[in-house]
């Protein structure tokens, strides 16, 4: 391969059309994302006390109480937003005889949906009913949109081999990647800012997202019975901009045949809508996976 | 006018033009001096090792699936020439692209292709692949976890200088591979250790 030629290739700029300033530009668009993120943090965490409405002195007996009651709600759930993975033109996984992700994540996001309306009295707002092409930016900005207090959105695993089985959870991995982790702003340069912010939104939840992930973990480990593959940190796009509680979950391996015999099943999609069920309310309830 | 006087003015004109040329050499060397002192590397992007340096290395650390997909795990793989910074980075991309030999899984599609790689002067890797990186992929969080962190983690493990790995295909910056890795910006280490550390019951 020739590489004499790499500078004018791959659509990417010369060093010369760099101007010097940008490495100013570049330090004074991460200190402000630096104190926008710190604003972030303290805003979603709670951890700026405000004294309470109208006069009176401010005391400390105002908080909210740190340590959340096992019969209170500590976590009002008014709106879920659930995301089927992919859709139209996008399918997803492809299992062994044909099922497709976007059809089953389609299903089981209705299963979910209906029982959180039931029996929390959420507003469950689904980013797609229907077999239709969304892009992944668009379903974040929707939960963000609609100041949802959770969002979840379902997948399943696909796998080389056929015999990997069991669910995977996934959360946003807090560690800086892009320009904030690297001290520059990128090549793209004029959005650095607005996509270093994007990043971060999800920071401050990372705590309550690993607690939603557990709890569901141990829901489906418990109510389905399939192999707990794991629950890992990613910097999945889909999370990485929601600024509230998000999970990933994917239930099975549909590249399993047995799983995806049983993901066929609308039995088996209502026992897994049941186990996450459970693992929210346990969330909304300030419950952990001990108790 | 007294000759006295002509020979004070004559006097302070000669202090004026000595202050003007003092301000103008002092001006002139604080100008030299800044050219000099700005003269380092400039941000920018230039083709990996163009300099020419040798990479010191005679092998690299691979890395691939383990044989249950679980997490990644490396290979030693020897290097065919100790070559520059640049030939060292573009064969390790190419060596996980030929795939393990040691009994792991490869992690990228079978039809993908390196088509450019350049380092920029913050350390940021940019890979460009074919679309078959994309296209071709089975899909499936945890795979595209796993072929992303095997790029980032190889490149990142064998070479201090790599900070970040940026994926383009076919040129262009893309969102994901398959529906699920943020890569529109570069990945640290960090940000994808998850490919080998991921809880597991």
């Amino acid at each position: 391969m020739d590489f004499s030629n790499m500078s004018q290739g791959a659509g990417l700029h010369s060093p010369r059309a760099r101007p010097n300033i940008r490495l100013v530009l570049s330090r004074a668009r991460l200190f402000s994302a630096f104190v926008v993120a710190f604003g972030l943090f303290f805003s979603s965490t709670g951890a700026w006390a405000q004294a309470p409405e109208g006069p009176g002195e401010f005391r400390i007996e105002d908080l909210p109480d740190a340590r959340p009651g096992p019969t209170q709600p500590v976590v009002p759930l008014d709106t879920i937003v659930l995301d089927a993975g992919h859709g139209g033109l996008d399918e997803g996984v492809i299992g062994p005889s044909g099922l497709l992700e976007k059809d089953v994540t389609l299903r089981l996001a209705q299963h979910l949906s209906t029982l959180l309306r039931a029996r929390l009295g959420a507003r469950v707002i689904q980013t797609r009913t229907g077999d239709i092409s969304l892009p992944v930016s668009e379903r974040t900005f929707l939960a963000n949109n609609a100041k949802a207090q959770l969002f979840i959105s379902i997948h399943l695993e696909g796998s080389s081999l056929s015999g990997t089985e069991g669910f995977r959870l996934y959360t946003s991995n807090p560690a800086p990647s892009g320009e904030a982790a690297v001290g520059g702003v990128g090549p793209e340069g004029t959005n650095g800012l607005a996509t270093i912010l994007w990043d971060l939104a999800q920071t401050g939840f990372s705590n309550e997202s690993a607690r939603l992930a557990e709890l569901m973990a141990d829901g489906l480990q418990r109510g389905v019975g399939l192999k707990r593959a794991g629950i890992a940190k990613a910097p999945l796009f889909i999370l990485s901009g929601a600024q509230m509680p998000a999970v990933v979950v994917s239930p099975a391996h549909l590249t399993n045949a047995r799983e995806e015999l049983l993901l066929q099943d609308e039995t088996f999609l209502q026992k897994v809508a049941e186990s996450l069920y459970e693992a929210i309310l346990n969330f909304a309830e300030g419950r952990d996976v001990a108790e | 006018m007294s000759r006295s006087e002509k020979e004070r003015q004559r006097r302070g004109s000669r202090g004026l033009f000595g202050a003007f040329l003092t301000v103008l050499i002092l001006a002139i060397v604080v100008g030299v001096l800044s050219v000099l002192v700005g003269k380092g590397p400039r941000p920018g992007l230039h083709p990996a090792g163009e300099e020419g340096g040798s990479s010191g290395r005679d092998s690299i650390l691979l890395f691939f699936a383990a044989q249950d997909g679980s997490e990644l795990q490396s290979e030693n793989r020897g290097l065919l020439q100790v070559s520059t910074v640049r030939e060292t980075l573009r064969q390790t991309v190419q060596e996980l692209i030929n795939g393990p030999r040691q009994g792991l899984l490869g992690t990228l599609p079978r039809g993908t292709q390196l088509l450019d790689l350049f380092l920029d002067d913050q350390g940021i890797v940019f890979l460009n692949f074919n679309k078959a990186i994309s296209e071709d992929h089975p899909g499936g969080v945890w795979m595209e976890i796993l072929t992303v962190s095997s790029l980032v983690q190889s490149l990142t493990a064998n070479f201090e200088l790599v900070r970040g790995v940026r994926i383009l295909i076919e040129g262009r910056p893309a969102e994901t591979l398959a529906g699920h890795v943020d890569i529109r910006r570069p990945l640290t280490r960090a940000a994808t250790e998850m490919g080998f550390k991921a809880t597991s019951s």
